[in-house]
């Protein structure tokens, strides 16, 4: 490289580098990048969410066997193992759980 | 003292955390929007892909290794989006028709100065599409000529004579203007 590449390679940086120091930073932008950023669809939520309903599913069709040797001693919990059905009931109890990884494994502040 | 680029990709990766992706959007807004303007010829289209690359950035920032910079990671995915705009117009030369209309007025009696943006996107305009990304790449973006190569995918050959073919047009063109 000659003397004069060298000049010229120092004469075009600076070119750039008084072009680009027109573009100053601009507030506004990283604004609209913070505002679109919070309607981003996390796709590690929507994995979650799909496999804590795909376990939940599962989990249901074995809670027949699981709630059969259940018994309670207080009659208010007796009741509402009768009245709610033990189905429905594991079913809640799943579903919460499966909210709770979907929340808490990504970082997601609720 | 301000978190390394490393801790806030980590962090963001780890726990989604919007207000520590913000910080590097603010860091490296005025380098991704130069680029982009001084590819695209364009302030609006280059702030719109700007944005698009930082909304991509955010979405893909669990494939960022730490192995190179950050700064080259974000290049390339901004980058990755002025190419796809491109390609989007159908054609580079549509896209790049704000170079076509400068060429017009190329020949009006102006002394180069290094610093008159307009004269260094003139100069721009004259060379190839690849030319030009490469030259934006080194000169704007500060990226060394295997960073750049990295960037377009273009072997570190290539690059250098991209790089080397272009100066000698813009040195041509610029000292002919000088000349006038």
């Amino acid at each position: 490289m000659t003397d004069q590449d060298d000049k010229f390679d120092a004469s075009l940086r600076a070119a750039f580098e008084k072009a680009d120091a027109q573009i100053t930073p601009d507030p506004q932008f990283n604004a609209r990048v913070e505002s679109r950023l919070a309607r981003v669809v996390n796709p590690r939520t929507l994995l979650l969410s799909g496999a804590g309903a795909s376990g939940s599913a599962l989990a249901m069709s074995q809670m027949e066997r699981l709630a059969d040797g259940l018994t309670f001693h207080s009659q208010f919990l007796t009741w509402i193992f009768d009245t709610i059905g033990p189905q429905s009931i594991i079913a809640v109890v799943f579903a919460l759980m499966a909210v709770s990884f979907t929340f808490l494994l990504p970082g997601k502040r609720i | 003292m301000a978190a390394h680029d490393l801790e806030l990709a980590a962090l963001v990766a780890a726990t989604g955390d919007r207000h520590a992706f913000g910080q590097l959007v603010a860091r490296y807004q005025t380098l991704v929007r130069a680029m982009l303007t001084r590819m695209t010829g364009n302030h609006a289209l280059a702030d719109d892909l700007a944005q698009d690359a930082f909304i991509k950035a955010y979405r893909k920032i669990g494939t960022f290794t730490g192995a190179g910079s950050f700064k080259s990671w974000l290049c390339r995915i901004a980058y990755t989006e002025f190419l796809q705009a491109v390609r989007k117009r159908k054609s580079a030369a549509a896209a790049m028709e704000r170079f076509t209309a400068h060429q017009d007025v190329l020949g009006q009696a102006q002394n180069w100065d290094s610093g008159d943006a307009m004269d260094l996107d003139r100069a721009l305009s004259h060379l190839s599409e690849v030319e030009r990304n490469v030259i934006v790449l080194c000169f704007s973006s500060g990226m060394s000529h295997a960073e750049a190569a990295d960037i377009t995918g273009l072997p570190l050959g290539t690059v250098k004579s991209h790089i080397n073919r272009g100066k000698a047009k813009m040195r041509a063109i610029l000292e002919q203007k000088e000349a006038v």
